[in-house]
Order: structure tokens, then sequence, then C-alpha cells
């Protein structure tokens, strides 16, 4: 593995999105991924050399994390909404906590949220694919074309559609087939590690048991929950991020279901619209403890010295 | 051989097809491609080395080293002692060409070991010395005899330990251990002295195994393979049964391991074998009652053994990363420059690393020679590659053979070295270099570890190749 | 690996992947859409199939149709399944005063006739312009057209049924004693105004207090035995009627009680015209002194007395003409002589409308006028929908 590969693939793996982004949503899509991925790189590079003053080193990091913000925006996004989220993923969440690999959260999935939080209608509010495609007009400041939908009922979609995305949704988390020929790619390259996202979907498949079964009796809702909103595409790319999942296999099959619960969680009895992002930007903010507890164990030595270790030297031998 | 002539070696002989392996280490799935370009043309024909000048090292092992014998000027034959040992672990030094001493000079070696060196001169004539003649029935000698041939045969751990053989018959001995194992895995990739050893001199390695076994009064031998190597298997076990009509007191056998790397540390052969992990300061025998010897090891005892030819000479490999292999067969002491000088085709723009590609040391002074414990020398070629920070990704967790976390012991060293050293974790280092090899990122976290712990003279596990 | 290399594999990964999700995109939405539009044609028969049956519509482009005015809101091409044009369906939106008319219009072939039209609009339904009565007036009907109480009138302003002397304006109700066999009241209201019939309605009570007859004939509660026309439809025909000639003696009934002379109307309108009797001697009763009636009446429809003229087509009405003793206006040389663009003699079907709905009336009409010059444009350009 060579970082100058891993990025590059990832890109790859994004790409069957992408595809289905710009397919469904046409002008709008590929503006809005181009422009997110080049307005985060250029951010990144800005930082670096101006603030940070170090050379920066060519890879395809904030590419990738500009690629996968923006398919997570609705298509309708105004593009000035975007630049924000971008300029928020990349320079808050990523280069002030230190750069490439010392991020404590996704710079994607925070960026989603704090557009979430900022703007929830727009980020809501999705219009039916293929009818705009070549629509151009009022690309940056941006009316929801209509026909459009606030919270889209999946459960009258039929199946092909479902798995085709053709159904209102955000950018690049609709074509579930895409989702999974990306994901299948990067887990077949060993860039994606299987625990976290097969612990996640798991988690979500079970909890969906405990948690709405009893209510509604019936499984049709299933469905619903997992192709809702992005769920697929963040359970396979957002718990496969390096810097912000845990180091040992173990590890990352605790996030994935403790992330798991949290969304099944949230989508029960909390507001449903975050139930996708903030429960991994919560496990995010877990991965220290994870990775400080569960350690592997050392060759030869009775119990694990690192945990012990990391534990003494951080504290200044306190501990 | 064919498939179907090594599975009835493998069920005439009862190699236990089990395949053994121990936790994590480095798939060939992660780019490690053992050996590649080997091909039988280059198995076969083994170069025969004569360089016109050795530089021999009285340190060449685990201890005090050994004292020089000889002055310049004396005229040396192969086979000759040239050095005596200064200790009870310490080995005899023996000239490999014949030629005269020109000079006696303290060197610094690559691992940063300085010691006394001769330099003699080959005059070409390969005068053998008249100790070095067959010896009758060489099967028949008793424990005793066989003790004194190795204490006299030079031989240390040829694998790159460097521990003296005799001295790890000695400890064998004391601790009564009943198994010998014969570590032929070679997990390195592009080094294939052992497996030539193993493919094209099966039974003089199989009978210097079984007369170490005799000389630590152990009765069987186990012969550990990677299961890749088919041929050698097969090798192996068609001369198991000629072994035991020579030595009909040990019994043979042959056992399979997982292709992982870093497989042929003695640690974790006994881990995969007895399911016991060992701490670094432990001793083998005296846990387990086993022994480990290494294929280079058995081949230069039975070359004592039948001849009286003292471990003088070895075979290494000289490996072109992923072009070019050749297994050629040097004196001990001979000069890597003038190597690579005479050999066609080797690109010398490369860099030079004595070992392995993942555990080997990089050398700037290509007058390093070739010593007992060197089993090859790679050609790396330079790419460097931009550092960029630790992402976080894990990798070299899941590679580390025996459990650290490599990414936060070099954090950690960063903060505090002092108390990282105070602890017992960089002890635990096999300084397999299987980290440096998986992080994307470029960063040599094998060899900071190692240096930290060579600043605090912790002793890592240190490089306990292939015993 | 050189950087070519790598280069090359990494293209070639990356191009497996867009073929592979390329394929699935297109042929699952392929499949998809075929629903889809099968759907939409299911849809679209059930809203279409009133005015113009056909197995397919095809949209048709009209953004860059010179003749598409605000009106028009969509234009389909009716098909059969061997592709034949049967004829073309017009969406049209009408603005009046009350609230805008979604009407759908369907037309034959050549464009020339109105095969049917049907009103969308959530008005009171069966009343108005949405009345079965109004509406069956289109079917089949030769375009252009125009509201008849626009188009100035072409017999001899003489010839209008003059109204009946001594009558006096209001409200006059007249209701049978006892229900008939299906428990049904009948009654009649007219209203008199400027001295004429101005409205008549024809109704009955239903004795269990139910829907009156002219709804539950709309519902289909109430049917005839020979229904080809609704009770009410043919209520309302006979109400126009009445208003018409003014005189109930005028309707020529047979000893069956029905009448030959309004078209649509089979039933026996013998109630209706014993009531309708009944009330106008209420109205001659009402007025001690047999005052003319109140000038300024207008048949046009405009009443010039309150100066408010209605004015929702292309017909001026010029206040300063003469007027005659009755109030007609008999000089129509002064009129624009178009109706929506069409010359008055090109004026191919006048259609009626009840006392009160003109406006609404007008506005379908023009809906109508304007959707069949559309017509004809793609008829005749061979519009490419």
């Amino acid at each position: 593995m060579n970082i100058a590969l891993i990025y590059p693939n990832v890109l790859i793996g994004l790409s069957p999105m992408a595809v289905a982004a710009i397919y469904y949503h046409g002008i709008r899509a590929l503006v809005l991924l181009l422009l997110s991925v080049l307005f985060a790189g250029f951010l990144d590079f800005l930082f670096v050399t101006m603030i940070r003053k170090e050379r920066y080193v060519w890879e395809a990091s904030s590419f990738v994390s500009g690629v996968i913000f923006a398919l997570l925006l609705p298509p309708d996004t105004p593009i000035w909404i975007m630049l924000i989220g971008v300029f928020f993923s990349v320079i808050v969440m990523k280069q002030c906590f230190g750069g490439l690999g010392s991020n404590l959260f996704n710079p994607a999935l925070a960026g989603k949220a704090f557009l979430l939080l900022l703007f929830p209608h727009a980020m809501t509010t999705y219009s039916e694919p293929i009818v705009h495609r070549l629509q151009i007009d009022s690309l940056f400041y941006g009316t929801i074309m209509s026909p459009s939908y606030q919270s889209f009922d999946m459960s009258g979609v039929p199946i092909l559609e479902c798995l085709s995305g053709r159904y209102p949704g955000a950018l690049g988390t609709t074509c579930l087939l895409a989702v999974l020929i990306g994901g299948g790619y990067l887990l077949l390259v060993g860039i994606i590690r299987p625990h976290a996202p097969v612990a996640f979907l798991s988690a979500v498949f079970l909890l969906y048991f405990v948690v709405f079964y009893p209510v509604s009796g019936s499984v049709s809702g299933l469905p619903q929950i997992v192709f809702q909103d992005g769920l697929l595409f963040a359970a396979i790319f957002a718990t496969g991020d390096y810097s912000t999942t845990p180091v040992t296999g173990l590890g990352r099959v605790i996030f994935g279901a403790g992330a798991g619960i949290l969304a099944m969680l949230l989508m029960r009895f909390g507001n449903p619209i975050f139930s996708v992002v903030f429960p991994i930007l919560a496990m995010n903010l877990l991965t220290p403890v994870i990775d400080l507890m569960v350690q592997q164990k050392v060759f030869g030595e009775p119990r694990s010295r690192i945990s012990d270790l990391r534990k003494k030297v951080l504290t200044g031998g306190r501990i | 051989m064919k498939l179907a002539d090594f599975v009835l070696c493998i069920a005439a002989y009862g190699v236990d097809m089990r395949k053994l392996s121990f936790r994590k280490g480095l798939l060939p799935i992660d780019g490690l491609r053992f050996a590649e370009g080997r091909s039988l043309a280059q198995e076969r024909v083994l170069e025969n080395f004569s360089p016109k000048e050795i530089l021999v090292p009285m340190l060449q092992h685990v201890g005090i080293p050994s004292i020089p014998v000889v002055t310049v000027g004396t005229r040396v034959d192969i086979g000759q002692l040239i050095g005596r040992s200064a200790s009870r672990f310490g080995v005899p030094i023996h000239s490999g060409i014949s030629g005269v001493v020109t000079e006696i000079e303290r060197i610094s070696l690559p691992n940063r070991t300085t010691c006394d060196a001769i330099r003699i001169q080959n005059d070409l004539k390969r005068r053998l010395h008249p100790s070095v003649n067959r010896r009758e029935k060489p099967e028949r000698l008793s424990v005793e005899e066989l003790r004194k041939i190795l204490l006299h045969s030079g031989i240390s751990g040829m694998g790159g330990e460097g521990v003296s053989a005799s001295a790890k018959c000695a400890q064998a001995l004391a601790a009564e251990a009943d198994t010998l194992y014969v570590n032929g895995l070679q997990s390195e990739p592009h080094l294939t002295s052992d497996l030539y050893l193993m493919h094209e001199r099966a039974l003089q390695v199989v009978c210097g195994a079984a007369a170490m076994a005799v000389a630590c009064q152990i009765s069987r031998v186990v012969f550990c393979i990677q299961e890749t190597w088919r041929k050698e298997i097969s090798a192996v076990t068609a001369v198991l049964q000629d072994a035991e009509r020579l030595y009909p007191s040990i019994s043979f056998s042959v056992r399979v391991f997982r292709a992982r790397f870093p497989q042929g540390y003695d640690k974790l052969i006994i881990q995969a074998v007895y399911g016991v992990e060992l701490r670094s300061q432990e001793s083998i025998p005296r846990a387990v009652k086993a022994v480990i010897f290494n294929v280079s090891t058995c081949y230069a005892f039975w070359d004592m053994v039948q001849r009286n030819m003292p471990c003088a000479n070895r075979v290494m490999t000289i490996a072109d990363e992923g072009t070019s292999l050749r297994n050629v067969l040097v004196p001990i002491g001979t000069l890597i420059s003038e190597l690579l000088e005479r050999m066609p085709g080797v690109n010398s723009s490369s860099r030079i690393v004595i070992g392995g590609a993942l555990t080997g040391v990089a050398v700037t002074n290509l007058d390093s020679p070739v010593m007992k414990t060197t089993q090859g020398i790679t050609l790396i070629k330079t790419n460097p590659r931009e550092k960029t920070p630790c992402i976080h990704c894990g990798a070299c967790v899941a590679a580390c053979p025996v459990g650290l976390a490599p990414y936060i012991l070099v954090r950690l060293i960063d903060l505090n070295e002092q108390m990282v050293a105070e602890t017992k974790t960089l002890s635990a280092c096999i300084s397999c270099g299987a980290c440096s090899y998986v992080c994307p990122s470029g960063i040599d976290l094998s060899a900071r570890i190692v240096k930290a712990a060579h600043r605090h003279e912790i002793r890592t596990a240190r490089k306990e190749t292939q015993a | 690996m050189t950087t070519r290399a790598i280069v090359r594999r990494l293209v070639i990964r990356a191009g497996i992947l867009l073929l592979l999700t390329s394929l699935i995109l297109v042929s699952f939405n392929a499949v998809t859409e075929q629903r889809l539009e099968g759907e939409r044609q299911q849809y679209l028969s059930t809203i279409f199939g009133s005015v113009l049956v056909a197995d397919r519509y095809e949209s048709i482009d009209i953004e860059s149709n010179d003749e598409v005015t605000p009106e028009i809101v969509s234009a389909f091409r009716a098909l059969d399944s061997d592709g034949n044009i049967l004829g073309y369906v017009i969406e049209t939106k009408a603005s009046a005063s009350t609230g805008d008319i979604a009407c759908i219009s369907g037309f034959s072939a050549d464009g020339e006739t109105l095969v049917m039209l049907d009103v969308l609009s959530d008005e009171v339904s069966g009343m108005g312009v949405s009345s079965p009565g109004f509406l069956q007036q289109f079917a089949g009907a030769k375009l252009p057209m125009a509201v008849a109480a626009d188009l100035p009138d072409e017999t001899d302003p003489d010839e209008i049924y003059p109204p009946i002397s001594g009558i006096t304006d209001g409200v006059f109700r007249a209701e049978m004693e006892e229900s008939d066999e299906a428990g049904y009241r009948d009654f009649v209201e007219i209203k008199v105004e400027g001295g004429r019939i101005v409205e008549v309605t024809w109704d009955a009570l239903q004795a269990d207090g139910g829907n009156n007859r002219a709804q539950a004939s709309v519902n289909g509660e109430y049917k005839l035995e020979d229904n080809t026309t609704i009770w009410a439809a043919q209520a309302y025909a006979m109400q126009n009627k009445l208003i018409e000639v003014q005189d109930p003696a005028k309707i020529a009934i047979k000893a069956s009680g029905t009448t030959d002379i309004v078209p649509g109307v089979y039933i026996s309108v013998n109630a209706f015209l014993i009531l309708a009797n009944k009330c106008i001697e209420d109205s001659k009763n009402a007025n001690p002194d047999g005052a003319p009636p109140v000038s300024g009446y207008d048949p046009n429809g405009a009443s010039v007395d309150n100066g408010n003229v209605d004015d929702t087509d292309a017909t001026d009405i010029d206040s300063d003409l003469p007027l005659e003793e009755d109030g007609v206006v008999r000089n129509s040389d002064k009129f624009d002589e178009t109706i929506d663009g069409f010359p008055y003699v090109d004026i191919k079907t006048k259609i009626l409308s009840a006392f009160g709905d003109e406006e609404q009336a007008r506005a379908v009409v023009r809906s109508v006028n304007y959707a069949y010059r559309l017509v004809g444009d793609i008829v005749q350009g061979g519009n490419e929908g």
C-alpha cells in the first residue's frame, strides 16, 4: 500500500456513484461535484502552504473528501451553501485538527452535519431525478426544482427503482447498486476493511427488530430504513475512512456496531434526518477511546503493554 | 518434481499436512513477491566466486571477538585457522581462500560493531589445508566426537543469528531437548540461499541436521519449510530415506508452514508449533525443549563432519529486487564491492542492503565483507517516497507479528523516549521490518523503533532470524 | 511497478467500474421507463377518456409554437395502437372572475370538430359550466364556436319573443301539491326582471328530504327509463326554452305531454308548464298597476343602466348605441365582427349559457377556440411532439 495509491483507488470506488448522480441529475450534479472537489483541494493547498507554511504533498485525500461531501448533498443545493460546507469540512474539520491523519471527525460527514443544522430546508428537500437534468438556470442561488419532496416515503418505491436509484434523494446515495459496486471494489482491493461496515449493517438489521418491528409489526419498513438517506453509503465509505476509525479489527467492529445502534435509535426516537451523519460522528469522537482500550496482546507479555505505555507517557507518568 | 510425486513423498513420509502459522505478519497478497524471478536455471548453476581478496572480521558471532592467530605475511590455505575463539561462546575463524595475509586492521561493520579483521590476498592457487580431508563413515561418529568437531568448525548461526552452534548444542544438552527443528523457512523475500541448499544439496542438509541432532542427543528432527516451496519439500522428503539409513536412530519429518513473513523468526516458529509465546529473554531449549538450527548451519556442519572443512564459505543470494536473482558460493570475507563489480548485470545504482529487503541493513560503505551470518544482499531500487504523516490506517498494527502498535510506539518515542525505554515494550520488537513495509505513508517505523532501542541499549529480540 | 503501469492499471479499473455502473443505470432505467410510461398512459386515459378515447397519448412540444396562449396548458396527440392519429387533446385553463376553469377538449384528427369537452375544475358539480346540460352542447360541435349571447342575432330583432305583458318583477314559485310515484314534488321558480322572464328553475323536492331531482339525476340516483339524456339536462333545456320564448303557451305539447320543439327533451313537460303558468299568474297578479317593464334591458347580457359593461370578448358594445323601446340593440354595424379572432360568419356552433354563467361560458368557449387554433396549426405544420 502506498499513500499515492490509496486515495486514487478510493476515487475510483466513488466513481460509480458520481456516474449515477450525473445520470439522474445532469448538469447540476456535475457542477456540484467538480466545484466541491476543486474547492476542497484548493482550500487544502492554501491552508498548508499559507498558514502552516509547509510543502504540500499532492495526494488525493482532499479530493476524496470533496467527492464524498458532494455526493451527500441534495441535488438542488445552492452552490454558495455547498461552498460553505466545503470550507467548514476542509478548513475547520480537517486542517484545524491537525491535517491529514490527525482529524478527529470525518470531514465530509461533518460538513454535511454542519449544513444540516444551518440550512435544514435546503438539505432535506430532494427533487425528482431525471426531470431536470439539463436545466442550469438558478444554479448558483438555487431554487428547489419541483417536483420536490421533503420527507420522501420510500415504501412506495418498487424494488427496481430502489436499486437503480430513480427516486428523490441525495446525489450519490440513491443508486444502491452503484454503492455496492464501488464498495465492493474497495473491499476487494483491501482499502476498506469489512469489519466496520458489516458491524454497522448488522446492528441496523438487528435493531430494526428491536426498535421498529414491535411498533409496525412488519418487515416492510426495513428496506425503507436501509435505503433511506444514504445509510448504506455512509456504512461503507464513512466507516471505512482511515483516520477517523479505530486501528484494530475489534475496534472497528465496536465502531460499526455503536454507529448502527445510534442510527436506529435516532431514527426511531429522534429526528430521522440526523440519523445518518451524527451516529458516525459520535463514534468518531469515541475512536481514540476505543483505540486505547482495544489493544492487541503483545507477544509474550501476559497482557497488553501498549495501552499502559501510552497512558504512562501521555500523562507524564502519573498513571 | 511433479505434483504427483510430491504428494507421494508426503504420503510416504507422513508429512504433517496441517499447515502451521503464527498470527499476523505479512501475507503474499500484501505484495511481497517471494523470490520473484526465480527460475530453474538459476538454481542449478551455483557460481563459485573467487574474490581477489577477503577481509575476514573477527566478530561474526554473538560474544567477544575472536583473536587473530596469524600475522601479516603469513601464508594461509583454505580451511586454515586464522582466529581462535576468545571465550566459551566464541567461534574460531578460518580462511576460505588460499593466499597471503596482507593486513590486520580495525574495521567497523554495518551492524555498528567494530573489531579486528584479517585481509588476505588471494593467490588463486586454491590450496587446501592438509587438515581438510574426507572422514570415513561420518555417520558413525559419537556424540563427543561430534561435539568436538562442532567446536572447531567455527559455525555460528548462519541464518543471521550468529550464536555459536557449539554453544547452542551445549544449551540443548543441558536442557535435555528432544526435538531439533531445521529452519528452512527463509521468509525474507528474494533471498533463496537456504532454498537452494534444500533443493540441490538436500542430502547434505539432512545429514548435517542428523549429525547435529546426534551431537545434541536429540532423536527427532523436523524440517520446517514454507508451503510455497513445493520443490524443496519434495527434494527434502526424497532424501529422507537415505538419511534414515545413515542415521537409523533419528526420526525425520517435514512440517509445512504457511507462507507468511516473517515466519522464519525462531520465537514465531515456536509459537506456531507449540502455541507458546516466549519472551525475548527466554531461551527456547529451556522453555520447550527444542532447538532450532538454520539450513545453512546444518549444511556447513555436514561439510565439517564429512571432510573436515570448517565454516569458511557460504551460499548467499544476490538479489536485484524482482528482476534477477542468483545464488553464489563465496568465501567468508568477500567484499561486497567486489561482488557487485564482477557480477554481470547487476544494477549498482540501487541501494545496497545486506540481508533481506525488510530486515537488512543498508550499507553505504561497500567495502563491507560477507560474514557467516550474511544470507545475501538485496539491491533495492532507490525510490524515494514522499513521507506523509501517519494516516492512522492500522496497517502496521495488522502486520506486526508480535502484536505491537508501531505507530503509537513511534509517536511515544517522539514524545518521551526515556519513559518508553524504561518499560520493556521495545524489547518485544523483533525488528522484522514488516511495519515499515506496509506503511502507506512511508514512515520508517521499524528503523525508528530499533534505533531507539539501540540508543537505550535494549536488546530487541535481535535479528534472531533463522536460528 | 512503473508509474505508467500503475496509472494504466487504475484507469482500467476505473473504466470497468464506470462501464458496469452505466450498464446498470441504463438497463434498469429502461425497464422503469416502460413501467412509468405505462402508468402515465393509464393516468392520461382516465383523465382524457372523457373527451377522446385512445390507446396512447403522446405529448406535443408546444413551447415554440406561436399559437400558444397563456390559456393553453399542454397538448397531446391521441393515437391508436397502430399509431394512427385519432385526434388531439388540449388542456386549457381559462380565467374567469370566479377563478380558473381547467378544461380538456378533444379534437378530431382534422381539427375541425370538437369531439367533447370536459371541465375539470372543482365547481358545484352539475351546475354552471360543469353541468352536463351545458357540456352536452359541445359534443361533436363544429369549430369555431361562440357563446350564443355574444353573437348578434341573425334573426330580425322584431322576431325576438316578446315578453308576456303585465308581469311584474320578482321571484315567483309554484309547487305541486303531491309527489309523484318516485317521491318527488315538482316546483318551478321564475325570476322576472325588467318585465322579462330572465331565470327559470325547474326541479323537484324529494319527499323524504334527499337530493333534489336535478342533483339526483346527476348523481345517478334518479334515472329515467330512457336515460340517454339525464333529467337535469332536459330540465335545463326547458328552462332555457322558456326564457327564450317567454310564454309557456308557445311551447307546443302533444297529448302525451312531451314536446318536439326543444331538442333533447323527451320527457313529459306537463308539470313544468302548469307550474310555469301558475308562476306567471302570480307575477301578473303581483303587479297592481301594470307598469311597463323597466327599460334598459339589453338581451346581449349587458345592463347598460349600471354602466358595468361585462366585456369578455372581442365584441365591443358601444354604449352610445341607440336603444329601441324594449332595449334591444338593433344596429349591429358598429360591432367588431370577430369573436376570439374568428369572424362571425365563421362561427359554426352557438353555445347557450345559463344566466349568470355567461362569463364562465365565455371563458370556456375562448379556451376551446384558442385550442382549436393550436390544433389547426399542429395539423398543418405536422408539428413534431
